[in-house]
């Protein structure tokens, strides 16, 4: 099976071309040759999808570009490439040390205890970079859909990144999540006794005791995310299976996609909340 | 008893750590918890799964609190974990 990436992968509307990666039998060949603008939620979800294939031969090309390149060694998917030995391109075989401009570069995440690591190298990271109080927002956030992916979804992927604002017009900082589990619907289907459409379960996903589990006193952690997104104007993007809903400004947008997606990416992006926003090094910045 | 979470570090990401914290305290039931997180970030995770922890052995759980953001935190999830008469939020005594 092969699949080839656009141009541009920034959005999860960006990820369709991964949809068919799911029905690889023998091998994946991941082409990413004509990339030439990808953000961390592409590198995440990028990766979950191989990560999910596993058990197949894994071929990744990786993009001509030579400043999509270097961007991909300094966040780290190009390391995690070479480590699994995915990569199917003779001219990177040494894995580069991530940069440190990248506040967390792409980690797997398959134990609590590395999910701990993580937590405390990002805390560190963040550290006279994010005013002192949102660091604890961002640590909220970030792991707890962190622990939702790995829980009710499968090992994941997390990268934190600032942004320079050159492209969007806001510095900021952006982190991104993905698994390759059942996707809220699947999840969900036990404790609500039927199946939503998977838009509708992703909303359903963030009232309060809509769990998983069957625990009556769990259900908040998404709750949280979304008071945090709404009280600091961050922009939230969750894709499971076919369900998209995007969170800005206090209010949901859902629609149902076309292509199925096979697993969970959830985005944040928090504006304005770097004391010094980087001003170069970034994906964003070669765009 | 009291548990300052900074003794154990800066970041408390999961419930798997509030459950190692847990076994670390002693046994049996004690009258009253202060939990200080100052100096800590934590999850609604790990602190559902802390104050989930310790309300079976005790019946006054205090979280001492700086910020209003975990305060809210705290109070929703102790009405969420039915434990509003149980858990009591104040704010740090100044040095």
């Amino acid at each position: 099976m092969r699949v080839a990436a656009p141009e541009t992968v920034r959005e999860a509307i960006d990820l369709d071309f991964l949809a068919r990666a799911s029905a690889a039998r023998t091998s994946l060949d991941v082409d990413l040759g004509e990339l030439r603008w990808v953000s961390p939620l592409g590198i995440v979800a990028l990766l979950a999808t191989c990560l999910s294939r596993r058990d197949r031969e894994i071929r990744v090309t990786l993009p001509r570009d030579p400043g999509v390149r270097r961007y991909l060694h300094q966040v780290g998917f190009a390391g995690e490439l070479l480590r699994e030995g995915w990569v199917h391109d003779g001219a990177d075989t040494e894995v580069v040390p991530p940069d440190l401009k990248v506040c967390l570069p792409v980690t797997r995440l398959w134990t609590e205890f590395e999910v701990e690591r993580a937590a405390n190298a990002l805390t560190e990271a963040l550290n006279g970079r994010v005013a002192a109080n949102l660091i604890d927002v961002v640590h909220r956030v970030a792991w707890e859909l962190t622990n939702n992916a790995r829980e009710h979804g499968s090992p994941c992927y997390v990268v934190v990144q600032p942004y320079t604002g050159r492209t969007s017009g806001t510095p900021g900082l952006f982190m991104a999540v993905a698994d390759f589990g059942k996707g809220f619907a699947r999840t969900l289907r036990h404790t609500l006794g039927r199946r939503l459409p998977d838009d509708e379960a992703i909303r359903k996903g963030f009232e309060e005791g809509v769990s998983g589990t069957a625990d009556p006193h769990r259900g908040l952690g998404l709750r949280f995310v979304q008071q945090d997104v709404d009280a600091y104007d961050a922009q939230l993007t969750i894709l499971s299976r076919r369900g998209f809903v995007t969170r800005e400004r206090g209010v949901f947008h859902a629609e149902l996609r076309a292509r199925d997606f096979r697993g969970t990416v959830a985005s944040v992006y928090f504006p304005h909340v770097l004391v010094n926003p980087p001003t170069a090094a970034t994906s964003e910045d070669k765009a | 008893m009291k548990i300052k979470l900074a003794d154990h570090g800066r970041s408390f990401a999961t419930r798997a750590r509030a459950d190692e914290i847990l076994a670390a305290l002693p046994k049996g039931r004690t009258p009253k918890v202060v939990v200080d997180m100052d100096g800590a970030s934590v999850t609604p995770s790990f602190l559902a799964q802390l104050l989930s922890g310790l309300s079976p052995h005790t019946g006054h759980i205090v979280v001492v609190v700086e910020s209003a953001d975990v305060t809210r935190l705290v109070e929703s999830l102790s009405q969420h974990l039915g434990l509003s008469q149980t858990v009591r939020v104040e704010p740090p005594v100044p040095a």
